[in-house]
């Protein structure tokens, strides 16, 4: 990736300038949001869609089939975690800390795979799947676990805040992040 | 004919070899020979691609102060595409893939 302006070469992946006039600096990460176009356009009626010729037609929902390939990752204060969504295939949610109370969370139909911090008015909250929707333990409201908001219970109208983060290849994220710590699920 | 053929070859191999790799043994391209920027691109409403994107086709989305963009990754595919320099609300973006 090269920006025109200055020529200078960024990495994709760290967003970070590797060579010329601007090395060192960092692009601001926007947090977003890989899904089916059904889930992003039911929790969006109002978006806008890019409208382009595909030049491929293959990238459906299937695409994360083998999840064993793919992590989502986030980086805080220099350092960085994964979670494999091979993991997330199995667990659909997982609490965990990394920088604060997190909730990653993985929509088995609509493909979202989202981290959010857990924190609702300064505590923490710890979320479970429970009739196949997102609950959490100390209020029992409902989330929606693609948008982060809840949509029934004490906590109706209240949303999570999404973190930035970012899916890839696991081989890739290794490389450009070879301190990272990942999240594992405990053994019984 | 031969020897011509067989010096070009040489010297093609010479430019593929000093062009691989430079001081810090990276392959760095050259920013002049990239493909053309992707900006200011088309974007639509939900009703006018009922009939072009499909609902099991994966998008990129992204939200920012309220609006909200989806990318079709179908539509991001391939060197010529992994980047569109976008603006939603103000926001200079790039969508990348």
């Amino acid at each position: 990736m090269v920006d025109s302006e200055t020529n200078t070469f960024w990495s994709h992946l760290l967003g970070k300038a590797m060579r010329g006039p601007l090395e060192g600096q960092e692009l601001k990460m926007i947090n977003s949001v890989v899904c089916d176009w059904k889930s992003w356009k039911a929790d969006h009626p109002d978006t806008t869609v890019l409208d382009m010729v595909p030049t491929i037609a293959s990238l459906k929902d299937d695409y994360y089939a083998d999840a064993s390939k793919y992590i989502i990752g986030m980086t805080a204060k220099g350092q960085s975690r994964a979670w494999q969504l091979d993991h997330l295939k199995k667990s659909t949610i997982i609490n965990d800390e990394f920088n604060g109370s997190v909730v990653i969370v993985h929509d088995q139909n609509g493909l979202g795979t989202q981290v959010f911090s857990s924190m609702i008015d300064s505590k923490s909250l710890t979320f479970v799947i429970k009739k196949d929707q997102m609950r959490d333990l100390e209020t029992d409201s409902t989330w929606n676990m693609r948008t982060g908001k809840a949509i029934d219970g004490a906590l109706t109208g209240r949303s999570l805040k999404p973190l930035e983060s970012k899916i890839s290849l696991k081989k890739a994220w290794d490389v450009f992040y070879p301190e990272s710590s990942y999240w594992f699920p405990v053994e019984n | 004919m031969c020897t011509l053929s067989f010096w070009k070859l040489l010297a093609l191999f010479v430019v593929l070899i000093t062009g691989c790799g430079d001081s810090d043994g990276v392959n760095w391209p050259d920013a002049d020979s990239l493909y053309p920027v992707i900006e200011n691109p088309i974007t639509t409403e939900v009703v006018d691609v009922s009939n072009s994107i499909f609902d099991d086709e994966l998008v990129l989305g992204v939200v920012i102060d309220g609006k909200a963009r989806a990318y079709p990754i179908n539509m991001l595919t391939g060197p010529t595409r992994e980047i569109i320099n976008d603006e939603l609300s103000d926001v200079a973006i790039a969508a990348t893939w």
